[in-house]
């Protein structure tokens, strides 16, 4: 399905006005927690209070420095272990002026596929990024998902998976391809003059098809002529993914692809351990990682002029228990924190909130203020917001975000 | 006036591309076998159309036919996760192929089912019958009886275990794990989801409190629903461990097994657990609210459900026509039902019913089909004998054993199924059935690597001995020749009418001598070949 085609078959979309369309248009980045933090070790601190574990269990006594506090930086308070995790309060300490902690966020579900599709989803029919992909400014890729999360919906060919081992790179690059078993074969390219030979092949024989079948499967044709162009331009642009074992090397490959101009959006995976039904103190060391790239990602945005116009969104599609289980781990939880940064939203601020018992209080949408006449904040309020900030919305009840 | 009449003339309209007996078999045997026809099967078929049922029932007897009723099941199921499925090479595994075992952990269940459609039984044995099936690396992991001088696959006595077809069947529970928390929940949540269609986890969850002193899933009114139905689902699973952690099976083997519940075999299955589920706070074992003695009886009473012959209707259709199998009308499904109750509810019937129909393999599809990558590789090798295998550590492997050949059209931590549009069970749930860039790409490769592997075996051999270039040598420049052997190519593969001087042959003669003047003959066979074997038409069908 061509761009086009899909504006006419979406009347709930509504694209960023013409007035909008004069600035530089916004791009995203989804990062993805898999498995399910714990807010409480980060973005959500309950430090003292009764009944919830956060970070306390893993305290190593004979340590003086390995203590849990609440630390708080402008006006966003977090959880802080200077000697486990000490990136997050660098970050917060660096970027914290644009950011926006949201709290107590509903996930509506302890499974983690339901809960994934609403995170990444929310009332729409793709995730974020393949949404926004789809519809925000025209780039060869659209979205691409380097997690192995997207959820392409109706839009499967604005989304390029990369591989969760930096796959493509071996595709566009032969040079970094594995040899394959058995001697017939080798590892090099069509060269240009084949490629170009196939390419032109290809090209004749779809415009051949168009005359032959008429109307039938003219939408896979285009979908097929489209796909050409892309793969074109990812062989121009031939990113080397091939060592890219973290997430900060992930991130610099999205910035990168962004950059130049061939995607709008893109989802991450944190590469961490989240899913801790044992040994919950993992998340020490996954929250430290995550925070680090993260500083990584917005000092690369800033660098090269992106900050404003990137807004960044790292999610988890599950909380955890705030107690701890048998086996020193925490098990799903419903109500999860998320973070956003950049793409010209206000910073340094918290929405929403938990009571002690860790469960999420109401807040006014339109403001983001905890609220007794206020609503629960369900995840899907959640993606609406941001794909409002994006220049994209429906009608939905959205948390304002700008 | 001449002018005028041709002015107001009807456009002509094309002819519905499955019109043509050869797209029509090439549509009806990928759907079937899951790779394209032969040259003579086309031959023989353009001189009688009218044989399709016949041949279906001769396909259903290759083994690919088997082959590609596990690509089906596995979309159903999602076992074969490659990329999870690891597993330390200690112990009895030491010196195995990682990827190896972890295939071999994928296949077993769909090994199973595909006996039971394979052997014309009704397809609610996979249920009732014992379900085991091993090879060698089965076998060697969840402690089962495999005779080396037997065949590659085979059916051992399954032990203490219960008969519940594949609920009984060790790797599936590998797959789909649970904690000690879920208590088992997960798999009950399989079968609602994956074999009766009817998936609990999607409902939302209200809000209240959870903590352990409210037992929220027993007294919340709002939870009961569902647990009332999930819960004891979950109680007959107990016996099967939770999961098994490769750094659990490495600290046993450092500990010299000294508990040796995660050396090999794993104890995976232990019969005296089973009442596992009082100790997890679950009620006692059931279905539906009525009573169940054991794994087995649940297992009987799933198959009788209603819910999953016509959840089975639901995905097989849902499979052959690539549409979202919950989607379908249910007067679709209820006739796909009686069919298979007219047919002793043969999974096979049911297939070659709908393969026949004409809004699947005739003029009234209302659309192309895309090739999976199973298929397509399938096709590849069929056509040309290459199969793309990979070794991603040619450095060698860790202590722990690593994979040395990747089927790269099957797999997802080394492989590009999911590039080329395939699931892999874990993250990618379900396939794309649309072109992308990257599924593009993957096609070309294998294309270009098997056009690679085509030319150089078939050159390197007498003409008599080739695959395709029999009618040429590298140091053939004619044309006619030239034409002739490009016609071949496009009958053989493409399944159009022998023709060396239709549109599409000219075209590829082009090509030829462009690439031929650039750089050589074999280097314009390559291309050539390459380009035909990534045709659109291969994607699109």
């Amino acid at each position: 399905m061509r761009r086009r085609d899909v504006l006419a078959g979406l009347p709930w979309v509504a694209l960023a006005s013409p007035a909008a369309a004069a600035t530089p248009p916004k791009k995203l980045i989804v990062v993805i927690a898999n498995g399910g933090w714990d807010p409480t070790m980060a973005l959500d601190p309950k430090i003292g209070v009764d009944g919830i574990a956060g970070g306390l269990p893993d305290e190593d006594l004979g340590d003086p420095l390995d203590r849990e506090t609440t630390a708080v930086i402008g006006a966003i308070d977090i959880a802080h272990n200077p000697v486990k995790r000490p990136a997050v309060a660098q970050f917060f300490e660096n970027w914290g002026a644009y950011a926006t902690v949201v709290r107590g966020l509903y996930t509506s579900s302890l499974s983690h596929v339901p809960c994934m599709d609403r995170t990444l989803m929310g009332r729409g029919m793709a995730d974020l990024a393949t949404t926004f992909g789809a519809m925000g400014a025209w780039t060869p890729f659209g979205a691409v998902d380097l997690s192995a999360m997207a959820r392409p919906g109706p839009w499967p060919d604005r989304v390029s998976r990369l591989g969760t081992q930096g796959q493509i790179s071996w595709l566009v690059d032969p040079a970094t391809e594995p040899a394959a078993t058995g001697a017939t074969v080798s590892t090099r390219s069509a060269g240009p003059l084949t490629q170009a030979a196939l390419d032109a092949a290809t090209t004749a024989r779809l415009a051949r098809l168009d005359a032959a079948w008429g109307g039938w499967g003219v939408t896979q044709r285009n979908q097929l002529a489209d796909a050409q162009r892309q793969a074109a331009a990812l062989r121009e642009a031939a990113p080397d993914t091939s060592r890219n074992t973290t997430l900060q090397l992930d991130l610099m490959t999205t910035v990168e692809l962004m950059s130049s101009g061939l995607a709008t959006a893109a989802l991450v995976d944190s590469r961490a351990t989240w899913d801790t039904h044992a040994e919950a103190g993992k998340m020490h060391g996954s929250y430290n990682r995550l925070f680090i790239a993260l500083g990584t990602l917005m000092n690369e945005l800033t660098l090269r002029g992106l900050r404003d116009d990137t807004l960044v969104c790292v999610l988890s599609e599950l909380g955890r228990t705030p107690w701890r289980n048998d086996e020193l781990g925490t098990d799903h939880w419903p109500w999860t924190a998320a973070l956003l940064m950049g793409g010209g939203l206000p910073g340094d601020r918290v929405i929403g909130a938990t009571d002690d018992g860790l469960t999420g209080l109401p807040v006014d949408l339109s403001t983001g203020d905890v609220t007794d006449a206020g609503e629960t904040l369900q995840l899907e309020a959640l993606t609406g917001g941001i794909l409002q900030a994006l220049g994209i919305g429906d009608d939905g009840p959205n948390l304002q975000l700008t | 006036m001449i002018l005028l009449a041709l002015a107001c003339a009807d456009p002509v309209v094309p002819a519905h591309p499955l019109a043509d007996p050869g797209a029509r078999l090439v549509r009806a045997s990928l759907l079937v076998r899951g790779h394209r026809p032969s040259a003579t099967e086309l031959a023989e078929f353009r001189a009688a159309p009218y044989t399709l049922p016949d041949r279906i029932d001769a396909w259903m007897a290759e083994p690919t036919f088997g082959a590609n009723v596990r690509d089906a099941l596995n979309e159903w199921w999602r076992t074969r996760v490659t990329h999870r499925n690891l597993l330390p090479m200690l112990g009895p595994l030491e010196g195995v192929d990682r990827g190896a075992v972890a295939t071999s952990l994928g296949e077993a269940p769909l090994i199973f089912a595909e006996q039971v459609v394979l052997e014309g039984r009704p397809f609610t044995d996979v249920l009732t019958t014992t379900g085991a099936w091993v090879d060698p690396h089965v076998a060697a992991v969840f402690g089962l009886e495999h005779d080396p001088a037997g065949p590659l696959w085979q059916a051992p006595n399954p032990g203490s275990r219960p008969v519940a077809g594949i609920l009984s069947v060790d790797p599936l529970w590998f797959r789909h794990i649970t904690g000690d928390a879920n208590a088992q929940r997960s798999r009950a949540e399989f079968v609602y989801d994956r074999l009766l269609c009817d998936g609990l986890t999607d409902l939302p969850l209200p809000i209240g409190d959870l903590s352990p002193a409210s037992n929220a899933v027993a007294t919340e009114p709002a939870c009961t629903g569902c647990h009332d139905v999930l819960d004891p689902a979950a109680a007959n699973f107990f016996g099967w461990r939770r999961y098994a952690l490769q750094n659990e099976v490495t600290q046993a083997y450092l500990n010299a097994c000294a508990d040796p519940t995660y050396c090999y075999p794993l104890a995976w299955y232990e019969p005296e657990d089973t009442t596992g589920w009082s100790e997890a706070g679950l009620p006692p074992p059931g279905f539906e609210h009525l009573p169940t003695k054991d794994l087995a009886t649940f297992a009987s009473a799933v198959a009788t459900d209603p819910r999953f012959l016509a959840c089975t209707a639901r995905r097989l259709r849902g499979w052959l026509t690539q549409t979202d199998p919950l989607t379908l009308p249910s007067a679709v499904v209820d006739a796909d039902v009686a069919t298979l109750n007219a047919h002793g509810n043969r999974l096979d019937a049911l297939w070659k019913s709908i393969v026949l129909e004409p809004a699947v393999t005739g003029t009234d599809a209302p659309g192309p089909l895309l090739v999976r990558p199973e298929a397509l590789a399938r096709s590849v090798e069929f056509f040309t004998g290459f199969r793309w295998h990979i070794d991603p550590n040619p450095q060698g492997c860790t202590l722990l054993g690593c994979s040395r050949e990747v089927d790269v059209f099957n797999d997802d931590l080394w492989g590009q199924r999911t590039l080329a549009g395939g699931q892999d069970g874990w993250d990618v749930l379900d396939p794309v059935h649309a072109p992308t860039a990257t599924r593009l790409l993957a096609r070309e490769r294998l294309a270009f690597k098997a056009a690679d592997h085509l030319v150089t075996t078939d050159f390197a051999l007498p003409a008599e001995e080739r695959v395709l270039l029999t009618l040429v040598e590298p140091s053939t420049h004619g044309t006619a020749k030239v034409k002739e052997q490009i016609a071949h190519l496009h009958s053989r593969w493409l399944g159009l009418p022998f023709d060396p001087d239709s549109e599409e042959v000219a075209a590829d003669v082009d090509l030829w001598v462009e690439v031929a003047g650039h750089a050589s003959n074999t280097e314009a066979w390559r291309a050539v070949v390459a380009a035909r074997l990534a045709d659109p038409t291969v994607e699109l069908f």
